[in-house]
């Protein structure tokens, strides 16, 4: 049995201390060698099982001598009875400063230990070299596994300085008795109810009561709270402390997004809106951190940040709140959130932005002009689209200057915009893309000529709905050139587009029979009779095509 | 540079990184982020061979290899909400939440809280670590089972730690170790105020060792703890004090059933709950005389620079938000009519209320700045419970005076022996009845040592209680200093 205790007088056997020691130092040697396999390998490694069953081993085998281990750590070194355990052998010197480090004097290891606490101090072992100042150490970890089986003493750095007092009872004077009698006749200040301790204990109801709000305590919304608090101080507040408080509220935005609280971060900004707009309350400085704040809600990171926010989790899109936080974007943001819309793979997303983008553009028609500036195709036709739903008549100048764009999207963006705003006056510009070398310019070329029923148009037209070019084009854009035709030609066209319905030269060669069907379906577009009077000669047509077409014009459906 | 790891024992980082390093770490762990998060994107959209992800997986491998290089390798923290690269806190920011929101869902769906990267590392060990990834996690074990995949797998450079998170206990010692720890948590008190009115960082882990210490004697030894408050002195008041409201609300809070870890949160709020006076003028906090109304306005606005001081000492994350509350609202009263005043609906905390009625305790009953005169602790007990003025919690007060005791440890009391004694701890079962011990008998002379003596035992001779406390005393009436009796 070891007992650490010597008999006063007696000659201790330097060999039979050694051996007293010796099952500790295997027991630390064996709590090196897990550790060391604990950082090589992984945890389901069966070195590692192998290291702790000898150290379980070596460690029962301890409680048949001792019943506990009690052990004193230096820098370099452990000792048990005033003997050095460790390092021994060739145990390297890790593990002392290990415990030392953080301020670990004395180690208590008791039986039991060995069975499941094991396993926790290697993890907290192995861990330790890399715990970071902001966080923890070997002793909050420690604190926070619980250990019955382990128990250890430390010292604390940096309490010098605080002398507590110190005194003594001794030094008590003695007391007039008579004093101490005649204050207890007149015991002032003593209530019976200090009797009553019926008064002082928690009835059930009680306990339950405060059980509830321990419940809602950890249940509590503290992020409202302090966002509440920070408001409340933000309207108080003096010039510096509302400069503090903005600062920290663009700190807390950004987390309050990317965790998904879009409801709050819009009330936050609500809020701050509604703070800026109380005449007087916000200080220049606030004000002008305050705007800045918005500004970098609109720029181009921002959003991509909120837009891939939105694309993962997509449950988000659905939220009330979005919207209402998109509201904050500042007129700045059209540019990035077109791009967005440009790269976004999810409808509704899109859905979500477009939103937001028109009530910008509404409100900020000059940004919108301002993009045509931009050199980035996709968002020059998203500004062109814009300008031509929102009636920017201003910009017309712009727009037709962006007809002759080498982008065929822009070129097309531009034509829409004219016909949007209604400009017959630049329609003349449109005439020379009926012959563009892209097809839908073409088709949105004659659409919009038809739609602005641009008269000077008509000539172009009809050279082109005769040309062998015509002919060759796909049944959609010879559809869109007749149509056109018919619109802005009216009854004055209605010989043109006879002679292709129902002419034939003088050698019996009629035009194709898709031609004529376009040509009857653009005599529907005239209503008139003279059309209709064409239309009834080429009834009986005994192209199924063309008598197809002409029946649906005569019933005045659609292409 | 992020700061290397040997570095990770010396002081707080914050204080002593320069700026052009703290600059360039933010920059490469976010790099490393931002890659880390395509790659994984890229891995969910398009299978391995995809060119896409074989150029994400890349250039995640080479912005890893050049950190690795110069840090001798990378431990990625995922705390929180907040990501650490070594020892470095990354900022978030508008460009970079949702990105960092994203990486850190996918690794807490997994359980995962650190990586260990070391400088061996390729894009095989990030292929494989990163297709786990997107896989759904178990949904009993997350971490065990993707620890398992993981382990089988050829993957050498990257090893993975689970999500940190229980709570514990120790204890070892009986009254040196309640001095011990009440000396060491009011230097850590000095300090953390104290560098507060320096303008230097605070260690939050300090303060949270020192309140773990706090917890674990109010757990295993609350009389001694309790004891202990009665050893303020004057010039150590301000830190003193807010030793002794953590101290007082930990007790509170264990009567309330609270878990180790809330008692933790608990006692990091009430050791910081005064951390607002550090920003005021040092002149008005220790002035010994009355406050003229000026002054006193000063004064109030010490919560509000709690709140703020807080929330600035660590931007979001490292102090919770239930110690900023803390610190804010413990003087607002129950019926709001304390300060400062709110503007929007509040109700304070459960944790605030019970820091209130430890802070209107402690302070009533000490020799401190504006008040010459303490209160006796009884007195101020009635006066809590019956004014309610003073705003406190009403069935808070009766857990406190149900934890203290109708005496509190500390009060010195007249027998019905006329013996007068003070009492060294409270009877949880007979409140009136606490233990005491006796310093001067019926005749005035010192009974040395004091004879402590349980108010709850009976005479042998009959059910009669051995003593009776006929009524509390002032200490200094009789020229007794209490702390000759806790030292």
């Amino acid at each position: 049995m070891i007992t650490g205790s010597e008999p006063v007088g007696e000659t201790v056997d330097p060999r039979a201390e050694a051996d007293e020691a010796a099952p500790v130092e295997e027991v630390l040697r064996a709590l090196a060698a897990a550790l060391r396999s604990y950082k090589l390998y992984e945890r389901s490694n069966p070195m590692v099982d192998r290291f702790v069953a000898v150290l379980r081993q070596k460690l029962a085998e301890l409680w048949d001598r001792t019943p506990q281990l009690r052990l004193q750590i230096e820098e370099d070194s452990i000792r048990w009875e005033g003997r050095i355990v460790y390092p021994t052998g060739d145990a390297g010197g890790e593990l002392p400063f290990t415990f030392f480090k953080d301020g670990i004097r004395e180690l208590t290891i008791l039986p039991g230990f060995e069975e499941v606490e094991v396993l926790s101090l290697l993890n907290v072992l192995a861990r330790a070299p890399v715990i970071r100042e902001e966080e923890d150490d070997l002793i909050t970890l420690l604190w926070h596994e619980d250990l019955d089986k382990l128990r250890y003493r430390s010292v604390e750095a940096n309490s010098d300085g605080v002398e507590l007092f110190s005194g003594s009872p001794d030094a008590a004077a003695e007391v007039d008795p008579e004093e101490v009698r005649n204050e207890s006749v007149a015991p002032i200040g003593v209530s019976t109810d200090d009797f009553e301790e019926a008064l002082y204990f928690l009835d059930e109801a009680e306990l339950r009561l405060l059980r509830e709000e321990v419940q809602r305590e950890a249940e509590r919304d503290l992020w409202g709270d302090v966002l509440h608090a920070l408001l409340d101080l933000l309207e108080d507040g003096d010039a510096e402390r509302q400069s503090r408080i903005i600062g920290l509220i663009g700190e807390l935005l950004p987390t309050t997004l990317a965790t998904g609280q879009f409801d709050r971060s819009a009330s936050l900004l609500e809020e701050l809106v509604a703070i800026g707009q109380q005449p007087g309350t916000l200080s220049p400085d606030g004000l002008r951190q305050t705007r800045d704040l918005f500004k970098i809600l609109g720029t181009e990171e921002t959003i991509n940040q909120l837009m891939a926010l939105l694309e993962e989790a997509p449950d988000h899109v659905g939220d009330a709140a979005v919207p209402r936080l998109l509201a904050f974007f500042p007129p700045s943001a059209i540019l990035p959130l077109m791009r967005a819309v440009e790269r976004t793979q999810q409808p509704a997303v899109r859905r979500v932005l477009e939103g937001c983008i028109q009530r910008l553009a509404e409100s900020g028609r000059e940004e919108v002009v301002e993009l045509l500036k931009v050199d980035d195709p996709a968002v020059v036709a998203g500004a062109l689209v814009w300008i031509g739903r929102l009636k920017i008549g201003t910009a017309i100048k712009e727009v037709v200057r962006f007809l002759k764009h080498a982008d065929e999207g822009i070129r097309v963006a531009a034509v829409d915009a004219v016909v949007a705003l209604g400009a017959a006056s630049a329609a003349s510009g449109l005439i020379p893309l009926l012959e563009d070398s892209v097809r839908e310019v073409r088709i949105a070329t004659a659409r919009a000529l038809g739609s602005l029923v641009y008269l000077p148009a008509r000539e172009a037209l009809e050279g082109t709905l005769t040309s062998k070019r015509m002919r060759e084009a796909d049944r959609t854009e010879k559809l869109a050139f007749f149509e056109a035709y018919g619109r802005l030609a009216g009854p004055e066209g209605v010989a043109f587009l006879n002679r292709i319905l129902n002419d034939r030269s003088w050698m019996g060669r009629a035009e194709t029979p898709e031609v004529r069907a376009c040509a009857a379906l653009a005599l529907a577009r005239i209503r008139h009779p003279s059309a209709t009077e064409s239309l009834n000669a080429a009834a009986q047509d005994r192209e199924p095509v063309v008598r197809s077409a002409v029946a649906r014009a005569l019933r005045g459906e659609p292409a | 540079m992020i700061t290397p790891d040997a570095k990770a024992a010396q002081p707080h980082p914050h204080g002593d990184r320069s700026n052009n390093e703290e600059r360039a770490g933010q920059r490469a762990g976010r790099e490393l982020l931002f890659a880390f998060h395509a790659a994984l994107r890229a891995l969910k959209l398009y299978p391995v061979e995809n060119q896409a992800v074989q150029n994400a997986l890349a250039e995640l491998d080479q912005v890893a290899r050049g950190i690795a290089a110069v840090e001798g390798g990378i431990t990625l923290r995922h705390v929180g909400d907040f990501f650490f690269i070594n020892d470095l806190r990354l900022r978030v920011d508008l460009a970079s939440y949702a990105t960092f929101g994203s990486v850190g869902r996918s690794l807490r769906a997994h359980e995962i809280g650190q990586l260990d990267i070391d400088m061996g590392v390729g894009t095989s060990d990030w292929t494989t670590f990163l297709s786990l990834l997107a896989r759904d996690p178990d949904s009993e074990s997350p971490f065990t089972r993707f620890s398992e995949r993981f382990e089988r797998s050829p993957a050498q450079h990257i090893l993975v730690s689970p999500i940190v998170g229980a709570d514990g206990v120790s204890e070892f010692d009986v009254r040196q170790v309640a001095k011990q720890t009440y000396a060491h948590s009011i230097a850590v008190a000095r300090e953390a105020l104290q560098g507060v009115r320096m303008g230097r960082a605070v260690s939050v882990r300090r303060v949270k060792r020192a309140v773990q210490q706090i917890v674990d004697q109010v757990l295993n030894n609350e009389s001694s703890m309790l004891g202990m408050t009665v050893l303020r002195d004057y010039d150590q008041y301000t830190f003193a004090h807010s030793v002794n409201v953590a101290i007082f609300s930990i007790a509170l809070g264990k009567k309330l059933a609270l878990s180790k870890q809330e008692l933790c949160e608990l006692g990091m709020g009430a050791l910081m709950h005064d951390i607002g006076k550090a920003r005021m003028p040092i002149e008005l906090t220790t002035k010994a005389t009355h406050l003229e109304e000026p002054e006193w306005e000063v004064v109030k606005e010490h919560p509000s620079e709690g709140l703020l001081t807080l929330l600035e000492m660590s931007g979001v994350g490292e102090v919770p938000f239930r110690t900023m509350l803390m610190a804010y609202e413990h003087h607002m009263k129950i019926d709001q009519t304390g300060y400062p005043r709110s503007r929007r609906p509040r109700e304070p905390t459960l944790f605030s209320r019970i820091v209130a009625i430890a802070d209107g305790f402690d302070a009533a009953t000490s020799r401190r700045s504006y008040q010459a005169q303490p209160w006796l602790p009884d007195a101020v007990l009635r006066e809590m419970r019956d004014n309610p003025d003073r705003g406190s919690d009403p069935l808070l007060v009766k857990a406190f005076i149900s934890m203290t005791g109708i005496y509190p440890v500390g009060s010195v009391v007249v027998l019905d022996s006329f013996e007068l004694a003070v009492v060294v701890a409270a009877n949880p079962d007979t409140l009136s009845r606490p233990v005491v011990k006796v310093i001067f008998d019926d005749m005035g002379i010192p009974v040395t040592p004091p004879l402590l003596l349980d108010l709850n035992t009976t005479r042998p001779d009959s059910d009669e209680p051995v003593r009776t406390i006929i009524k509390t005393t002032d200490p200094e009436r009789y020229g007794i200093n209490i702390k000759d009796y806790f030292a």
